[in-house]
């Protein structure tokens, strides 16, 4: 190469340099125009499907943010908010690829874990529902992550207690139970741990709600209720009495002194009373018990003796011996029946406290 | 200084091919914006081709058309020469006619523009003619690398079909920038594939049957497709030469009055290609709008409109795969695939029966929805589509197109279907060593030959020539007795192997200067199979040789 070529050869090289350099700059506010264009555009549509979906039109909102995340494919919260429009508008199926392709791209979304579990879990697939809530509640979250969390649990919490899995439940409120601060938490988490079967923790919420607020009729109405669940019928009959002539009528309440009342009427096992109440009150059990499992054949010797009993004459001396035996019979009748007879009997609320004092 | 100017060659591409399609989209979302009114449909895209097709025929009439057929004359005719008026008009004309709405695609033009300014810049860095050729299918790589974000099939088309070799000696250049351009393209737009698709598997075995006819659908398509493109571009042809630069206006007007109706049909489409992809359109519409893109691609590229036939193909297989999946899904839900499935692997054999780069086509719907599971009914589907359509329209779409235009491009392995094994001769008892040496040089006489192979059982052990067996032909002496040592294989003596093609057949006569050689086995070296005359290899070229 001469010395005039390599000049040209440079110039020509350094020209090349200076276009490409120009063209990058273009190129960077071309991009940037596009981005701002196709992200307003977006935003757009999105709003409008959200506006849609908050009104309760969900195949409207579902096109709308179909459109969305056209614009915007990068953009992974308008197609959580597509997968959520795909839930409302009946297109579970949808929803559930939507997501799962979200989770292939990071599968640490908390949003788009809980939004599957949720549609799992509405096409009946109960379980595989609830690990992706478990993975919502460990997954990330970007702001508020503590309170997103937190709800995340709630709502699998609640999801729980709906399905009656105690267990499960008890195990996701004892992980909860130490990050609820507020007094609205905790009597909604101690409402939870009653419906869990563990009254004692109920309990021991309501009762330090009420070393803060004595006043608090809620906790009080809790309280009751653990009391209750607990077998400490007095000082429940006591609480909720009290919750209800400070005028609170919370849900079951009236029912629960009902059952409360109907039990102190016919507690044979109350200490104090007379030998005729006892008999009394232990022939009316027996007499219960036995109608209660009349429709099961495997007790026909016991129902016999059961009505024979119930019908026999008592002499005056024998009236406390004769109440025990009442009671024996009433308690063989019902394990046997819970033994042999599907399905198990049912009794009402009174009745069956008693029954199960019995066999205590 | 290859290497490094395909580095550079690939970032300069790069930047120009993405400049290429955010201006062509911006431009187009303010033509006709989506949910604007039907007005704007019809007319941008005939104001766009008037104004397009004005500037080709005042100013750029290198720069009308695809560009692909352009840019394999430059390559095979020209040196490689593409001007910079031709780069520039390309770029301009393509951007103006594809925002208004023309529905060619984008990808052909790049690779146009992608060649021109490899052509320019090496041109203007003073290298020769032989590394101008060479480093132009390396622009061409980077451009498609860009437009159609897919470096690796990009790599396979610069070599598959624009050069029609695959082991073509530009590979590394080719590759590099490739690369460079689509690491540029990443750069400045992100890593986001063109189309974004569920992944799709195959149902059941039997479903291979439904991607079969699928390749047989898409090969018919793309047959029908290549012929009316053709004969539109026919009938444009014998207008009058003063409407040259009012013909595009025709498939503006078209395109309009269908776009006016169904917005769809304007523009490259990829919107509803990713629509379809997903199955979420329905089987009338598919059935529609692969029709309606058919009439108004071929009209606007018959009629002259700056644009390439990549990204319809791509549309029109999309919508024909959706089409069959559609009616296969309805009739067998529990053995196939939903209607997307199908609109990939069409999109494939549209592509493999329209272009004709079969590999190409399954490395790039790889590539462009980097879904995997699909490529075995896309292999099958793309191979069927290829052979349908090469029995119906024997001639590639590019090498038609050029045909038309007077420009004769080489035909990709013409000749080279003809091996060493089709013309070879059984040996001939003369030739062994124990021989007389009179009969074999009757052998040669009768021949037409100037040499013989000498044989031991049925290994190679020499060659004599005319001179040194007429030197002893009234003796009584054996063949063997006239090698100079024991000879073999190896040891130099020319020969082919049954599988060589003629072409190299041909070369190898030349340079052993002998008019018969031995076909020798790969596989047991030195065992001679037959041996090939000169004669018998012209003659399958249809040559007739004077003995």
């Amino acid at each position: 190469m001469t010395a005039q070529g390599g000049r040209s050869f440079v110039g020509a090289f350094g020209l090349v340099l200076c276009v490409m350099a120009g063209l990058f700059v273009f190129d960077v506010f071309l991009a940037k125009v596009e981005r701002e264009e196709t992200g307003s555009r977006a935003a757009q549509l999105a709003g409008a499907g959200a506006r849609l979906l908050a009104a309760g039109d969900g195949p409207g909102a579902v096109k709308k943010l179909e459109e969305a995340v056209a614009e915007e494919r990068t953009n992974r919260e308008y197609r959580r908010r597509l997968a959520e429009a795909q839930l409302a508008a009946g297109r579970a199926g949808d929803a559930a690829g939507e997501l799962e392709s979200l989770l292939q791209g990071d599968s640490m979304d908390g949003m788009a874990n809980l939004l599957l579990g949720r549609v799992l879990v509405r096409q009946g697939r109960l379980e595989e529902g609830i690990s992706y809530f478990h993975r919502a509640v460990y997954g990330r979250w970007g702001k508020d992550a503590a309170a997103k969390r937190l709800a995340a649990r709630f709502e699998l919490i609640e999801l729980l207690a709906g399905t009656g899995m105690k267990a499960d439940l008890l195990a996701e409120l004892l992980a909860v139970q130490d990050q609820v601060s507020s007094v609205e938490e905790r009597l909604r988490l101690g409402g939870l741990f009653l419906a869990a079967d563990a009254p004692g923790r109920a309990l021991e919420l309501y009762r330090g709600i009420l070393r803060d607020d004595p006043e608090n009729l809620e906790a009080r109405e809790g309280w009751g209720k653990a009391e209750f669940a607990r077998g400490n019928y007095r000082v429940a009959a006591r609480e909720l009495r009290a919750v209800v002539e400070q005028g609170r009528t919370g849900p079951g309440v009236a029912q629960m002194l009902a059952t409360l009342d109907a039990l102190f009427a016919e507690d044979p096992t109350v200490r104090g009373l007379g030998p005729e109440e006892k008999l009394r009150r232990s022939r009316a059990v027996l007499e219960q018990t036995a109608k209660a499992v009349g429709g099961c054949a495997a007790e026909g010797a016991l129902l016999q003796d059961a009505a024979q009993r119930v019908s026999g004459r008592v002499p005056a001396g024998r009236q406390l011996a004769a109440a025990e035996g009442d009671l024996d019979l009433a308690e063989r009748l019902w394990q046997t029946a819970k033994r042999d007879c599907h399905p198990v009997p049912g009794v009402d609320a009174p009745l069956g406290i008693i029954l199960g004092r019995l066999a205590q | 200084m290859t290497l490094l100017l395909s580095l550079v060659l690939g970032a300069l591409v790069g930047l120009v091919v993405v400049a290429f399609i955010l201006l062509t989209g911006r431009l187009a979302a303010r033509l006709y914006p989506p949910g604007g009114p039907g007005w704007k449909r019809l007319l941008m895209p005939v104001l766009g081709a008037t104004g397009s097709g004005y500037l080709l025929w005042r100013y750029f009439p290198g720069a009308r058309g695809s560009g692909i057929p352009q840019t394999k004359a430059a390559i095979f005719i020209e040196d490689g020469r593409i001007g910079l008026r031709t780069v520039v008009g390309k770029f301009f004309c393509c951007s103006t006619s594809l925002a208004s709405g023309i529905a060619l695609g984008r990808e052909g033009p790049s690779v146009h523009i992608g060649a021109g300014i490899a052509s320019v810049v090496a041109r203007n860095l003073g290298l020769g003619p032989k590394m101008v050729r060479a480093i132009v299918p390396a622009g061409c790589a980077a451009a498609l690398a860009a437009a159609f974000n897919t470096p690796i099939a990009a790599v396979l088309f610069s070599l598959e079909e624009i050069l029609g070799d695959l082991h073509a000696a530009v590979l590394g250049s080719v590759v590099i920038s490739a690369a460079t351009s689509w690491m540029v393209l990443h750069l400045i737009l992100g890593d986001d594939p063109l189309f974004h698709v569920a992944g799709y598997r195959l149902v059941h075995p039997a479903e291979a049957l439904v991607y079969a006819v699928l390749g047989l659908a898409g090969g018919v398509v793309s047959a029908v497709f290549v012929k009316t493109l053709l004969w539109l571009r026919l009938l444009f042809r014998k207008l009058p030469k003063w409407s040259v630069w009012l013909q595009p206006a025709v498939g503006g007007l078209t395109v309009g009055l269908l776009g006016y109706f169904v917005p769809e049909v304007l523009g490259v489409g990829y919107g509803e290609v990713e629509r379809v992809l997903n199955g979420e359109i329905v089987l009338q519409t598919v059935v529609a709008l692969g029709l309606l893109k058919l009439v108004a691609t071929t009209v606007c590229y018959s009629s002259g409109n700056a644009g390439g036939v990549f990204g319809p193909s791509l549309f029109i297989g999309a919508m024909t795969g959706a089409a069959v999946g559609g009616v296969a899904h309805g009739l067998f839900p529990a053995w196939t695939a939903g209607a997307g499935a199908y609109a990939l692997v069409g999109m494939g054999a549209a592509f493999a029966g329209i272009i004709r780069s079969p590999m190409t086509s399954v490395i790039m719907i790889f590539e462009i929805t980097r879904d995997y599971t699909i490529i075995v009914p896309l292999m099958i589907a793309n191979l069927i589509s290829y052979f349908i359509s090469r029995q119906l329209q024997e001639q590639p779409i590019y090498e038609a197109l050029a045909a038309q235009d007077g420009v004769h491009l080489p035909v990709r392995a013409a000749g080279e279907s003809r091996e060493v094994g089709d013309v070879m001769r059984p040996v001939p008892e003369e030739l062994l060593a124990g021989a007389a040496a009179g009969g074999a040089l009757r052998w040669l006489r009768e021949t037409g030959v100037d040499a013989v192979p000498v044989l031991r059982g049925a290994g190679l052990v020499g060659l004599l020539r005319e001179g040194e067996l007429a030197v002893v032909a009234g003796e009584d002496r054996r063949l063997e007795e006239l090698l100079p040592a024991a000879g073999g294989v190896g040891q130099g003596i020319p020969h082919l192997h049954p599988d060589h093609s003629l072409s190299a057949a041909l070369e190898r006569f030349g340079t052993a200067r002998c008019k018969v050689l031995a076909v020798v086995s790969r596989s047991h070296s030195g065992e001679v199979l037959g041996v090939v005359l000169l004669g018998d290899a012209l003659r399958a070229y249809g040559l007739e040789v004077e003995a």
